[in-house]
């Protein structure tokens, strides 16, 4: 493997598990705070794309412009999922495996009202970029970085940033990490659990829009788009350890950068045989992820 | 009976078959598998390949595919079996994601596009047949020492740990027959259809299958098989509709999720018309359940 392919390769890897990431802290927030899988994140994906994509072309936006519209859909899909899937069961404090089945349902319905909107063809963004790849010279090797990875690497990482800052930094977000810990007492300490869980859900869904955005400019639109990438997500969050959000972030970079470099050896669909082989046997020596925070059930 | 009544009932069947398998995970462990549509897509390769390529006969592929679809759960089962539930469904998935980019590479198995022209050996009666042996399957399974050790981990993993169950053993013990059950409907389903291609075993079915299991009640046998058979056979007959019809179902599902959590046929099983003993556990079961609801209650 020449050089160049090398550091090309690497950096398409930590590019796509830029948008892995988003992916998977979404995920991996409603999981530590609900501790169950949300199987409607990728439904919350194709919708916020979907709805970004109609408003752009609606109104001539920019890639910034789209990226707002997918915001701002992303948070209010995100809340509304939070509203009419699992508001109710949340109020009967039912087992969390009637959330897991609400989210499976919940997420099917979102992707078939979305499949109805788009019908069977799969719509594309308007070209966003004024060229499709830049070509850099470093140390006299040419690298050839494909537009769309570079802005969503870098959008990435900003809005990972500014959702560090506000779980790390401004009261919700510390009520977000007191409820994750033991929700009772920080129901006790006069935290509003059932409000953290509708900003959980929002962030969520502004995750999901961002992410949607890009994943739509690199694959097109289409119903499945989400589900199909969401796995990536759990991926990361398990090898991260489940339900951290630091190990999330870390592990879907880790996915990113071993997937580009295994689809160049081997091919893309023996990549994801390969991918599952490694993480059960990464599972079978570190169950606990790479950030090492398991959550274990309380007497 | 109509060619195209018998496949539908045909089909039905083999799906219940399936069904009676996540009534053992789900309903008796309260796992979740996103990855039975992978195993009955083994099921259905393995009696593809053996049937068409080597001219076995239909039982040894039948447990070809069974023997194939237990041995690949145990491995990808056992790193896990330790952690919380949650990691079998994300498991599962991913394994479902690998075996279908394994199907779509391989050669001998014809890839993206399939194989066709597999010799038809099930017919309506053999599929009723198996059904009825799965449902009778999970029926013991229920009243077996197993089951009732499955159940009490699907109350509380904690307190059944520390009256001495061995966890793991007893999910991967569930989790197992799952698997074969759901090998050995797969191998009735290429048999019945005689053509097979990745693009049939996506993890969207196994979700499926999911919600009609708790439609109908993931507590009662009697719910989940009546409930698949009902949906399964309308969304048969009105495939026609399909985009409308996933949206009602899954709206139907939620709404029975919100309204009535344990499914229209709740704890209520078929034999309870003729067993007192049968109900006089369901009463304490449901008991049971109150007093935690209660306790819940008051915890928050």
């Amino acid at each position: 493997m020449a050089i160049t392919a090398f550091v090309q390769t690497l950096f398409n890897g930590l590019a796509i598990g830029g948008s892995y990431s988003l992916i998977a802290v979404g995920f991996c927030l409603v999981y530590s705070i609900m501790k169950f899988t949300n199987f409607a994140h990728g439904s919350m994906i194709s919708a916020a794309a979907f709805v970004s994509y109609w408003v752009c072309n609606r109104f001539n936006l920019g890639l910034l412009g789209s990226l707002f519209a997918a915001i701002a859909a992303g948070a209010l899909i995100g809340s509304i999922t939070e509203f009419l899937a699992f508001r109710r069961i949340e109020k009967k404090s039912a087992s969390n495996f009637y959330f897991f089945v609400s989210s499976l349902t919940w997420g099917t319905f979102v992707e078939q009202l979305v499949n109805n909107g788009v019908g069977i063809r799969a719509l594309a963004f308007p070209k966003f970029y004024p060229s499709l790849s830049l070509k850099i010279t470093v140390f006299g090797t040419k690298y050839t970085i494909m537009t769309n990875y570079l802005y969503m690497f870098v959008s990435a990482v900003i809005v990972l940033g500014l959702l560090f800052v506000f779980l790390y930094k401004t009261k919700y977000g510390r009520a977000i990490r007191a409820t994750s810990f033991d929700r009772d007492t920080a129901n006790l300490m006069g935290i509003n659990v059932a409000m953290t869980i509708q900003i959980v859900f929002i962030l969520a869904g502004i995750m999901a829009g961002v992410g949607g955005v890009f994943l739509g400019v690199k694959n097109k639109i289409y119903a499945q788009l989400g589900s199909d990438v969401v796995t990536k997500g759990f991926i990361s969050s398990v090898l991260g350890g489940l339900g951290s959000v630091y190990g999330a972030v870390i592990g879907a970079f880790v996915l990113g950068v071993v997937e580009q470099f295994l689809v160049y050896f081997v091919g893309s669909n023996m990549a994801r045989v390969v991918i599952f082989v490694l993480m059960l046997v990464f599972l079978l020596i570190r169950p606990q992820g790479i950030s090492g925070v398991m959550v274990k059930d309380k007497a | 009976m109509s060619i195209y009544v018998e496949s539908v009932l045909t089909f039905t069947s083999i799906t219940c078959i399936t069904v009676c398998g996540l009534y053992i995970l789900t309903g008796l462990t309260g796992m979740f598998s996103l990855g039975q549509a992978s195993f009955m897509a083994l099921g259905a390769y393995a009696a593809a390949v053996l049937g068409k390529l080597y001219h076995w006969p239909f039982i040894p592929c039948l447990l070809v595919g069974i023997i194939l679809s237990v041995v690949t759960g145990f491995l990808s089962g056992y790193p896990i079996m330790r952690l919380r539930k949650e990691y079998l469904t994300l498991i599962t998935l991913c394994y479902g994601e690998a075996i279908i980019a394994l199907l779509n590479q391989s050669n001998i198995t014809g890839g993206a596009l399939g194989m066709s022209d597999i010799p038809k050996h099930t017919t309506l009666i053999i599929a009723i047949l198996f059904l009825i042996f799965g449902i009778y399957f999970a029926w013991c399974f229920r009243h077996s020492k197993f089951g009732r050790m499955a159940i009490a981990i699907k109350s509380d993993e904690l307190a059944s740990k520390s009256m001495g169950i061995n966890m793991a053993a007893v999910k991967m013990r569930s989790f197992l027959c799952a698997a074969g059950l759901a090998g050995l409907a797969g191998g009735l389903y290429a048999f019945y259809l005689q053509y097979v291609d990745p693009s049939l075993f996506g993890w969207r079915k196994s979700g499926e299958w999911v919600a009609w299991v708790f439609f109908g009640g993931v507590n009662s046998l009697t719910g989940s098989i009546v409930a698949t058979f009902g949906l399964s056979a309308l969304s048969q007959f009105f495939s026609r509709f399909a985009d409308y019809q996933v949206l009602i179902y899954s709206a139907m599902v939620l709404l029975v999720l919100n309204f009535k959590p344990n499914g229209v046929f709740g704890y209520w099983e078929l034999s309870d018309l003729f067993n007192t003993r049968d109900r006089r556990m369901q009463r304490l079961l449901k008991e049971a359940q109150t007093r935690e609801g209660a306790l819940k209650h008051e915890q928050t």
